[in-house]
């Protein structure tokens, strides 16, 4: 299985993870991604990351993660909550995401 | 309740719930269930406040904060806000500005940060109980909330806070002002004056000592923190003082009483719990659930809300029952009110849903399960409350013990 590049802005960090493999395991192994997390149970939002690039590598967001990103005027293919997110193989090999700014 | 509208005039009035009937305070379970099953949305006419009370309705209710706003304070009282004389608190703000406030707090409050700090609350819960089996080897009947269940949460807040160990004789007494005015939310604000005073003061003080010198508590951190740029202010970081102390203390204190309370009536599921201490993670959401400590906090409609053929008028303030939501059979099945350890548990309404979604949360749930796996296996079944002498929490808004008298057996 071919590795994905997740880039964490704006720590910069960046991790090659597996297909499968969620975004909150990732950055709870990595710090220095520096992803604010609160419930990390799709309620309180504050995971919310821009995805710059590789939308297509990240999982579908279920109605409740949807619910969550509506309170703040988000859709789904320009933000996700991190902590509901991951990772899906496919011909993207780079992911980016970026810590919202509010 | 029959009132005394004028010198000849009576009006009948019988709100269903009315935060101040004492009955209600004694046991408010079937008050919800009949707003439940009779008044969805029920209208408090004197006090002008709405009530939701079922799973439903109060889960849509706190994920919709375009709607059901908290900038308006979080009680049925209209002017809370002016009347607190409190710092700006997140609690009390909507989205985006409260998401960027909550976004630098969470950093006291990482999965790193959290469990850095389980040997500290584990060798404080190690102890006060030895301190109480002491206490009860000398034939000494002991206050399980004063020996244990009050001063691990007082403790993890300073700790959190920064407030050295010297400092905690000043620390415990506002912190307990604090808390018990915000019990009753803020319905006794004169309680809380002196406390809000010490309290400024002293973090104040603090804020200045730790902009010069920072260490890694939560207020360095908060010193440093920047948004957009703009830093914040020491009265910023006094509010977020004022939401620990307030937010952090009685609610665990709490919780603990009333799960002690939970497992007397329940003692299989106690000794089950005894016998694998692996359901305590889960037995812990079900005490949560069964009796939300926090009972309800209100939101304020920025829009006309239908519901249940009722219209709540935009401005008005809505008083979310979390404690009934969270018995509501539509949601939980039949047996709602029963206690099941096992129970396959979603998302209950105890720490509420949404944004402001507590953000202790999980210090609270190491707390309790800590305590659990301590009093289990030091003391295990070695103890008898004594609850005809227990002494509950005077108040519609919190629901917890003021005092459980526990003799533990040699």
């Amino acid at each position: 299985m071919s590795m994905i590049r997740v880039r964490f802005e704006p720590s910069g960090l960046e991790v090659d993870a597996e297909p499968g493999e969620a975004i909150m395991d990732i950055t709870d192994a990595n710090p220095a991604a520096d992803v604010p997390y609160s419930c990390r149970a799709a309620t309180c939002g504050t995971c919310r990351v821009e995805v710059v690039e590789g939308v297509d590598a990240l999982s579908t967001a279920d109605e409740v993660e949807l619910e969550v990103l509506d309170i703040f005027g988000d859709s789904p293919d320009r933000v996700r909550l991190c902590c509901q997110t991951k990772l899906v193989g496919g011909a993207v090999a780079q992911v980016t995401l970026k810590v919202c700014d509010d | 309740m029959t009132t005394e509208a004028s010198g000849e005039e009576k009006i009948e009035y019988d709100p269903i719930y009315d935060p101040f009937n004492p009955e209600l305070i004694a046991d408010p379970y079937p008050f919800y269930e009949r707003l439940r099953d009779e008044h969805p949305v029920h209208y408090n006419e004197r006090m002008d406040f709405y009530v939701l009370s079922r799973y439903d309705d109060i889960f849509r209710a706190l994920r919709k904060p375009q709607i059901f706003s908290s900038a308006q304070g979080l009680t049925p009282a209209k002017d809370e806000i002016s009347q607190l004389g409190i710092p700006p608190t997140f609690i009390m703000m909507d989205p985006p500005d409260h998401t960027r406030l909550r976004r630098l707090i969470t950093k006291a409050f990482t999965p790193d940060t959290v469990k850095a700090l389980e040997p500290t609350i584990r060798q404080f819960v190690i102890d006060h109980v030895e301190a109480m089996k002491r206490k009860a080897a000398d034939g000494e009947e002991v206050d399980l909330i004063k020996a244990i269940a009050s001063p691990l949460p007082t403790m993890v807040v300073a700790n959190i806070l920064g407030v050295p160990p010297e400092d905690r004789e000043k620390f415990d007494p506002w912190s307990d002002g604090i808390t018990s005015a915000s019990a009753d939310f803020a319905l006794d604000i004169q309680q809380a004056i002196g406390a809000v005073q010490g309290l400024v003061t002293y973090f104040g003080a603090m804020c200045q000592s730790r902009r010069a010198n920072p260490t890694d508590d939560m207020i360095s951190k908060l010193t440093q923190a920047e948004i957009d740029g703009d830093t914040l202010t020491d009265w910023d970081i006094l509010g977020f003082c004022f939401v620990m102390i307030a937010g952090g203390n009685d609610t665990t204190t709490n919780l603990i009483g009333n799960s002690m309370k939970f497992l007397h009536e329940y003692p299989d599921q106690h000794r089950e719990l005894l016998a694998d201490p692996s359901l305590i993670p889960n037995a812990i959401e079900e005490f949560l659930r069964i009796e939300s400590v926090v009972q309800g906090l209100s939101r304020t409609t920025k829009e006309d809300v239908e519901l249940h053929g009722t219209t709540i008028p935009a401005g008005s303030k809505v008083h979310n029952l979390y404690a009934s939501g969270n018995r509501d059979p539509r949601h939980w099945g039949d047996n709602a009110d029963q206690l099941d350890i096992h129970r396959e548990i979603d998302r209950h309404l105890s720490f509420a849903q949404g944004p402001h979604f507590c953000i202790g949360a999980h210090v609270a749930r190491m707390m309790i399960r800590i305590y659990f796996e301590e009093m289990g296996s030091r003391i295990g079944e070695n103890f008898e409350i004594d609850w005809d002498r227990s002494e509950r929490r005077q108040s519609a808004f919190t629901r917890g013990f003021t005092k459980i008298p526990i003799r533990i057996k040699a």
